[in-house]
């Protein structure tokens, strides 16, 4: 792969980042590649144009504006960045020890130099939503970031996700136990929130010297509008967003019982349009009841099969959760994964259409998490996340070349050291290979231009030495073709 | 509506029991694929099996082989490979893997405590690891003889093809794992074995090794020695009739098998050898064989590993690479995969798939399911490979072997079909 770089790419591996983040204003130019983008067509030999770190253009004829760092990219496939709906990697410690912790945010606990961002990154992922784990009753608040950076505040990309709720039994409770802390929970709330609402009538009739002349009843009527997030307590201020839909809910629902509690909760709380249910592999027997749902469902990697014995015979009975999910026109994305792609090709070889295993690493994915309109896919207006790879993206073969996250060149895989030393041996041959045929590339060329070279020569010679007195216009014409053969070679050399 | 269902009902049984003397009884079988992987590196393209009796009757290109009249088909889209082999599958033995009754235990056989109808047998025959050999767990120093055994269901004793494996010596920390520390307070340890460390354990081998070649050698000079089961077994080992297996990871362990290999006198095949790639020449002078694995994962974190194996991969000493298998089958290593007997996404199929992402051809990688195994346990008349007069164990893929998009699409053993879908 040849890379003409106008401008110097500040090449980021192993997550080491030198520069902040909202430095660039690149525009880059990607070429010649196979584009798979998710939404539309494959494009053979398409040109991908990022600037400012948006997809401004796709397309065959797409040009280059003069100021663009252009990355040739023949022979090779683009395709979107890779999106992990849902983990807890990259936290230091998945789960807290209360069971209502939605006062917190994983922001704090998030280790940006985490080894799980190095391969994050290497496996072509580029947006991860980080949530704590299913081991409580509501967990803090999530966040989407991106695998590159030092600090928490650079590889954010949406601040706040939401929040999780699990309506399976969790942390030693039983599913009853669970849902009475729960309840218990939302009740607490409600009569805080009427105790805040009379407060702050009060406060607001006594400010300007007034009197309440109304009774508690009238006064926690009257104050609700007053409520503002601001003036909620810590713990209950997010259960506030979520009831008013400026954070999501993401629920766990284990078991095919949790589904219709946790649509019932959701409907009865006022969350149930920005819920997404994270599920268990059981759950595709209330398949029935996810069909209702606006947003895609999100499946752990571990979660694909379901087995359970047949309780006459004991004989084995597996079932392929995707499959269901499809079959019932479910829309799903898979979560859990450093190598999203394998996942991908575990679905395809049971039966699931490619586009929709495609879909279900990256736009699915970005819907899950309510950016679907900004991640996902590679068409213009959307983050400039595009992973050139050596093959097809589910070929066993295929490894991650390089990674540009919004426009940036921040992977290149022949400059990752901890993936040669992992590989000596094997990585080494690839590359000797590599170097092989470019090497033979080259000597064909320049075999190619000698002959050319020679060829004219004679002819130039022959028509010298045998009919000297020939016109000047002959010569000329002998010497264009010539001419016209030399050029490319030293062009295609000199494209290192 | 129900007259529908009904007819529905009928023809699924009509086409169950078609289906079944199909693939359930040993009649003749006409497997035709694209592809043909015979397993010694040549490949049929549009190639037929012919399976008659359990056995492989003809194979070859379509245009040679003829099919005789009434033969029963099965034509398949994608490629068909010998049944996969897993030649260190502790897994199989469950909880009994580890006798602890005594620190040298090669009288041992791993058939006697093996299940030949768990679940996970069927598993493994269901997603084409179709011989396993039996292999014991690491908490004693030398431990039982493996057994090498068809998966899938049926008759046991049509099942074994060999029960007189090699017994195994163990050089990682297992035997000495829980004799160091007391477990209660009063200091009084439920273990009272000896080995406390590695020297230990390898001082318990030696002197074990050391009264098995005295024995030897009286028996030679004339002596008489009285049968001991355990020892008769170590004399069979040192006398070259048998291979010492040796469960080593890291670089010191596989050195201390080469040293007491040439000490004693002995071949030997190395169990997992995570760091193997960095004894190529002790490996290359005493003609051993490894047996890699399992690995865990492509990229190189942990993730969907346990915590006790993650505690062990992320094990600072160890010193592990992706690209072992590489380094050894270019340094002329037999070189076999193992997954330890694992089913699903830590299977063998997976590991071979893993195997050839970090640098095998896919020729290389299926030798080292199929035919190497079969070699090192001396069952390669059997299986192996795809050959007029073997075993007919043959896994048809959906497409490409090891491809992440290909599955498994029917498994035979013995020219029978294995029930059950894989995921």
């Amino acid at each position: 792969m040849m890379i003409r770089l106008f401008a110097t790419t500040a090449v980021l591996v192993l997550a080491v980042c030198t520069t902040t983040w909202a430095q660039f204003t690149d525009k880059v130019l990607i070429e010649g590649a196979k584009i798979i983008p998710v939404v539309g067509d494959v494009i053979e030999k398409g040109n991908i144009l990022i600037e400012n770190g948006k997809i401004v253009a796709v397309g065959v004829d797409v040009k280059a504006p003069f100021d663009a760092k252009v990355i040739d990219a023949s022979g090779k496939t683009v395709f979107p960045g890779m999106i992990d709906p849902y983990t807890s990697s990259g936290l230091d410690i998945p789960n807290e020890s209360v069971p209502v912790a939605s006062f917190v945010r994983v922001a704090d606990a998030i280790d940006p130099s985490a080894r799980y961002f190095e391969n994050a990154l290497r496996g072509g992922l580029t947006s991860i939503h980080i949530a704590q784990g299913a081991n409580a009753v509501i967990s803090g608040v999530t966040r989407v970031v991106r695998p590159i950076g030092m600090m928490v505040s650079e590889i954010t990309v949406e601040a706040e996700g939401g929040l999780g709720i699990v309506f399976s039994a969790a942390g030693g409770r039983d599913v009853a136990g669970q849902l009475a802390t729960l309840r218990g929970t939302f009740r607490s709330f409600d009569r805080y929130l009427k105790r805040l609402a009379e407060k702050l009538y009060e406060e607001e009739q006594k400010k300007d010297g007034g009197e309440v002349r109304v009774g508690p009843k009238e006064a926690r009527k009257l104050g609700a509008k007053l409520i503002k997030p601001s003036k909620i307590e810590d713990r209950y201020r997010n259960l506030w967003r979520i009831r008013h839909g400026e954070l999501d809910v993401y629920a766990h629902c284990s078991r095919a019982m949790d589904v219709q509690t946790a649509l019932d909760f959701a409907k009865a709380q006022g969350f149930a349009d920005n819920m997404t249910i994270v599920l268990g592999s059981e759950t595709f027997k209330a398949v029935r009841r996810l069909k209702k749902l606006s947003r895609p469902v999100i499946l752990s990697k571990s979660q694909f099969v379901h087995r359970e014995a047949d309780r006459m015979t004991q004989e084995p009975i597996d079932t392929f959760v995707p499959d269901v999910l499809m079959k019932n026109g479910i829309e799903f994305a898979i979560a859990g994964s450093e190598e999203p792609w394998y996942e991908a090709a575990r679905l395809v070889r049971n039966g699931i259409p490619r586009q929709k295993a495609l879909e279900a690493i990256t736009l699915n994915a970005a819907k899950a998490i309510g950016l679907g309109a900004r991640l996902g896919s590679i068409e213009p207006g959307k983050d400039g996340n595009i992973l050139i790879l050596s093959g097809d993206p589910l070929d066993t073969m295929t490894w991650v070349e390089h990674v540009f996250i919004e426009g940036r060149h921040v992977y290149d895989n022949k400059k990752d050291l901890r993936l040669r030393h992992l590989l000596q041996g094997a990585f080494d041959t690839k590359l000797a290979a590599d170097k092989k045929s470019a090497a033979a590339l080259e000597a064909k060329n320049a075999r190619a231009d000698k002959e050319a070279k020679a060829k004219t020569d004679e002819k130039s010679k022959a028509s010298k030495g045998d009919k000297p007195a020939k016109s000047d216009e002959k010569s000329k014409a002998d010497s264009k073709p010539s001419d016209a053969k030399k050029s490319p070679a030293p062009a295609g050399g000199s494209k290192n | 509506m129900r007259l529908g269902q009904l007819a529905a009902m009928m023809t699924t049984l009509v086409l169950w029991s078609a289906l079944s003397s199909l693939l359930g009884a040993q009649q003749t079988l006409a497997i035709s694929a694209e592809k043909i992987y015979v397993g010694d590196g040549t490949i049929i393209e549009k190639g037929v099996i012919i399976v008659s009796g359990g056995k492989i009757l003809a194979i070859g290109p379509g245009s040679q082989i003829e099919i005789p009249r009434g033969t029963r088909r099965l034509r398949v889209r994608g490629s068909v490979t010998p049944g996969f082999i897993d030649a260190a599958a502790d897994a199989l033995l469950g909880a009994s893997k580890d006798e602890q009754s005594s620190e040298v235990t090669p009288e041992g056989r791993a058939i006697d405590g093996l299940d030949f109808g768990s679940l996970l047998m069927k598993r493994l025959a269901r997603e084409g690891v179709t011989t396993v050999y039996a292999t014991a767990g690491n908490s004693a120093v030398i431990t039982a003889q493996g057994a090498t055994v068809k998966t899938g269901t049926g008759d046991v004793q049509n099942r074994i093809l060999t029960r007189d494996g090699a017994p195994k010596l163990v050089l990682i920390s297992g035997p000495e794992r829980g004799n160091a520390r007391p477990r209660n307070p009063a200091g009084i340890s439920d273990f009272t074995r000896l080995p406390l460390g590695r020297m230990g354990g390898i001082f318990v081998a030696r002197s074990a090794l050391g009264q098995a070649k005295d024995r030897l050698r009286i028996a030679k000079a004339g002596g008489k020695v009285a049968k001991n089961a355990a020892f008769d077994v170590l004399g069979e080992v040192l006398s070259g009739k048998r291979r010492m297996r040796v469960l080593a990871r890291r670089q010191n362990e596989v050195s201390t098998a080469s040293r007491l290999a040439k000490e004693f006198g002995f071949s030997y095949v190395i169990e997992q050898g995570n760091e193997a790639y960095k004894n190529i020449r002790e490996l290359k002078r005493d003609h051993a064989a490894v047996i890699y694995g399992p690995m865990r994962s492509s990229s190189p974190s942990m993730a969907g590993v346990s915590r006790q194996l993650r505690r062990f991969f992320t094990d600072p000493n160890l010193n592990k690479i992706l690209s072992t298998p590489r380094v050894l089958i270019d340094a002329k290593i037999p070189t076999a995969l193992t997954a330890g007997g694992n089913t699903g996404e830590y299977g063998l199929a997976r590991q071979a798939m893993l195997a050839m992402r970090c640098g095998l051809s896919r020729a290389e990688a299926l030798a080292a399911v199929t035919t190497v195994p079969a070699q090192l346990l001396g069952v390669q008349d059997r299986v192996g490979t795809l050959k007029v007069g073997r075993d007919a164990d043959l896994i048809v893929w959906s497409g490409e072997p090891l491809d992440a998009t290909s599955i498994q699409s029917h498994v035979f053993i013995g020219g029978r079909r294995v029930a059950g879908k894989v995921f």
